[in-house]
């Protein structure tokens, strides 16, 4: 009786409890606000934060106001690792139909079913021609193996940031497109100075006790030292994606770490990047302090922190020109569409509206557009127009030869060769022995994820 | 008819009833457990013999992922991180945590707050706690090196130099020891008076009633939280992912096991090979796991087996 009265009670107590807990589940889940005239609503998902949202808002407004019949929901991921939840969002099937891409990401994506390609949307009956629109430099950011399967939202070229009072002082002219790295070094020599005043260039200089350094470098960011390697004439990858031998370990590329090298260690130019790492705000707190003079800038992103310190004066230089001419990488995002999508039609309309007008003019009040005409009024500003010029001067990514390059070669590549080469033990390191040491590795990363993939396809033959 | 069956035909009304009862009040574990438990095991154990690509269908390659990790150069280099931060953080912590328990099981004024105090640390989220060690440890402005600077030493780099990284985290791992401090103080408690009162009528000084009272009575808290604290440490996670910035560095001084698989399966997309390396961490903690429990009968005292 007493088992029976307790079971009753259990029972009963389970059944509500479930009842309950499907109730809350149905309560909190997502749900999909459909207005009441919309035909079709599509998701867009993003990676920006409050302000970068607004902007999404403000374009998706406007896109709305064109197509009354397609309603725009964000999907909002501020502050979390968007590219592991992309890779668990294709896994699930759960794709936003449009989506934020980063460039290096899209070979891994477009690898592992993740993003459509665009061609047929472009070169179909609502589609636009790329070369009346956009930088063919930027626009091609988007490909894989010859196909567009992203369309810009912005992205980022690198310029100096050079403290033009520190210039004043010095005497020295700020340089103009076509200075050389010699030009850069022999200038950072002058301003970089020590606690007694003395520059870098007198025999008197005292390298421990440095208070102005002339320059910074990229630090454990391979990106941003891709630039400088491209500089000097060479890429990290070939073309085909496939081989690490010749192009991380040439000459060029080992004349390039060398150079940055010796600027850290043997002319003490710019601090080292255990320095650089325990700035808890990174280098432009110090450019702003007049602690290092010139500074290699990915992007504009800085314009808020000049502005907000009154009576700063700064100019935007180009890059130098290398061995290999003037060449530059650049950082990217776009907006990609989800294989998954159940409204490709409607949702290759938001994305050519984000790509091209409708988004552009919001996205490029704070952002370099790949749209020239956007541009158009920045072309001759202070602080934007050799941002824009650089876009000249871009060079194809190595990322986006290999799904894998990312992972297997340039953030291994930025702990174990420039963070190290530029790191406080890196003076006596030969970066040359230190590349080739690494590059079996980095080369089995790669291969081995074909390897894997290469057994699959006999095993499924 | 199956044995269950024919035992359950055998079994009284009152019996079947009592059974019945059983099975249903342990439903809702045991389907918890089979859904979110077994069925992701065994459905890992059989995705580490594929290749799987997240966004593909996972292909059946053998053995292939296993040989594949034996040449993988950062498995074995997070490997060897792992094992260092489990002999550094393990001993150091239990060390820790039965000094200050011994300390808290004194009749002190004001023990429940000393106890609070050294207790807080633990209910303190990991990632908060990692963010806070970040700034303690930092090179230039960090309080640590800042006390250094006091008296003319310059620290080193921490958490920015490849010799100082993983020390960083073995002793960030001894700040959150309040879990094992108030397992600890439990089993002070459980230790007889009496046994002190003798040792101290015998002529015992305090060191030899550490080691021939304390520690043996004690040796089955330790026994337990050396256990749990071997299974936890090789898979640490959060205090390096925050430190390093998700990468492991400076130049993979800080890559644990935990993250290496994470970066296996989150960043390069390959399941497969994550699950292979999770399957080979399973190994490994079993193993370990099994080998305390049997060096137990060595050094672990139970009172109840005299």
């Amino acid at each position: 009786m007493y088992v029976h009265r307790l079971t009753r009670y259990y029972l009963v107590g389970l059944v509500i409890t479930s009842l309950i807990s499907a109730l809350a589940v149905g309560f909190f889940l997502p749900r999909q606000v459909v207005a009441q005239d919309a035909s079709v609503t599509i998701t867009l998902g993003s990676w920006d934060d409050e302000n970068g949202n607004r902007r999404h808002l403000a374009a998706i407004e406007d896109f709305q106001a064109e197509y009354p019949n397609i309603h725009v929901e964000i999907q909002p991921n501020p502050g979390g690792d968007w590219h592991s939840r992309i890779l668990t969002l294709i896994a699930a099937g759960e794709l936003p139909d449009i989506y934020m891409v980063d460039s290096s990401y899209i070979p891994l994506y477009v690898e592992s079913g993740g993003l459509v390609n665009l061609r047929p949307f472009i070169e179909g009956e609502n589609g636009f021609d790329p070369e009346e629109l956009f930088y063919p430099s930027v626009y091609e950011n988007g490909f894989y193996k010859g196909d567009p399967y992203v369309l810009n939202k912005d992205y980022s070229t690198v310029a100096v940031y050079a403290n033009r009072s520190l210039f004043e002082a010095a005497g020295i002219e700020l340089p103009q497109e076509g200075w050389t790295y010699d030009d850069l070094l022999d200038i950072a020599m002058q301003l970089t100075v020590d606690a007694n005043g003395n520059n870098a260039t007198s025999p008197d200089f005292d390298p421990e006790n440095i208070v102005q350094y002339g320059m910074d470098h990229r630090g454990d960011w391979w990106r941003g030292f891709q630039t400088t390697i491209y500089s000097f004439g060479s890429h990290t990858i070939s073309e085909d994606g496939t081989t690490l031998d010749g192009y991380l370990n040439s000459p060029e590329t080992i004349a390039a770490l060398e150079w940055m090298q010796d600027a850290v260690h043997k002319y003490h130019v710019a601090p080292t990047n255990n320095f650089i790492l325990a700035q808890p705000g990174g280098v432009m707190p110090l450019f702003l302090e007049g602690q290092i003079a010139m500074v290699f800038g990915m992007g504009p992103w800085f314009l808020s922190m000049l502005e907000e310190t009154p009576g700063f004066e700064y100019a935007i230089l180009p890059m130098p020109h290398g061995p290999g001419g003037h060449h530059g990488a650049v950082c990217w995002a776009g907006f990609g569409m989800s294989p998954t999508s159940e409204a490709k039609d409607e949702a290759w309309l938001l994305l050519k509206a984000l790509a091209t007008e409708i988004g552009q003019r919001h996205y490029s009040e704070h952002a370099l557009s790949a749209m020239p005409a956007m541009m158009e009024d920045k072309v001759d500003h202070p602080f934007w127009s050799t941002f824009i010029a650089e876009v000249e001067y871009l060079d194809p990514l190595d990322d986006l030869r290999n799904p894998y390059y990312l992972q297997c070669v340039g953030t291994p590549a930025g702990q174990q060769i420039t963070a190290v080469l530029f790191g406080e033990e890196g003076a006596n390191i030969d970066a040359a022995e230190l590349v080739n040491s690494l590059l079996p590795e980095f080369q089995q990363c790669m291969d081995q994820q074909g390897m894997v993939e290469s057994s699959a396809e006999e095993a499924s033959s | 008819m199956t044995l269950l069956t024919k035992r359950f035909a055998r079994m009284s009304p009152a019996a079947r009833r009592e059974a019945l009862t059983f099975y249903v009040c342990i439903l809702p574990w045991l389907l918890g457990f089979i859904i979110f438990v077994a069925y992701p095991m065994f459905r890992s154990l059989y995705l580490s013999f594929t290749n799987y690509q997240i966004g593909r269908t996972p292909i059946w390659i053998g053995m292939a992922n296993f040989e594949r990790l034996v040449q993988d150069g950062n498995f074995w280099q997070s490997l060897k991180v792992t094992a260092l931060y489990t002999l550094g953080s393990v001993p150091g912590s239990t060390i820790l945590a039965i000094g200050i328990a011994m300390l808290l099981a004194q009749k002190v004024r004001f023990v429940s707050v000393w106890r609070t105090i050294y207790f807080l640390p633990s209910v303190v989220s990991a990632v908060a706690v990692a963010v806070l060690w970040s700034y303690v440890f930092n090179p230039e402005y960090g309080l640590i090196n800042s006390l250094l600077a006091l008296v003319g030493i310059k620290g080193p780099g921490w958490v920015t130099s490849e010799d100082w990284a993983l020390p960083s985290l073995i002793i960030m791992s001894w700040w959150v020891i309040g879990g094992q401090i108030v397992i600890y103080l439990a089993g002070l408690k459980n230790i007889p008076n009496e046994f002190y009162e003798v040792a101290d009528i015998d002529g015992a000084g305090p060191w030899t009633k550490f080691w021939r009272i304390t520690v043996p009575m004690l040796s089955p808290t330790i026994f337990f939280n050396l256990v749990i604290g071997f299974i936890g440490a090789l898979q640490v996670f959060e205090g390096p992912w925050i430190l390093s910035g998700g990468r492991g560095g400076p130049n993979r001084a800080t890559l644990t096991y935990m993250m290496n698989l994470y970066k296996q399966g989150f960043e390069l997309g390959s399941l497969g090979y994550a699950s292979a390396l999770a399957w080979v961490l399973f190994v490994i903690i079993i193993i370990l796991t099994a080998l305390i429990i049997r060096s137990s009968s060595f050094w672990v005292y139970y009172e109840a087996k005299r």
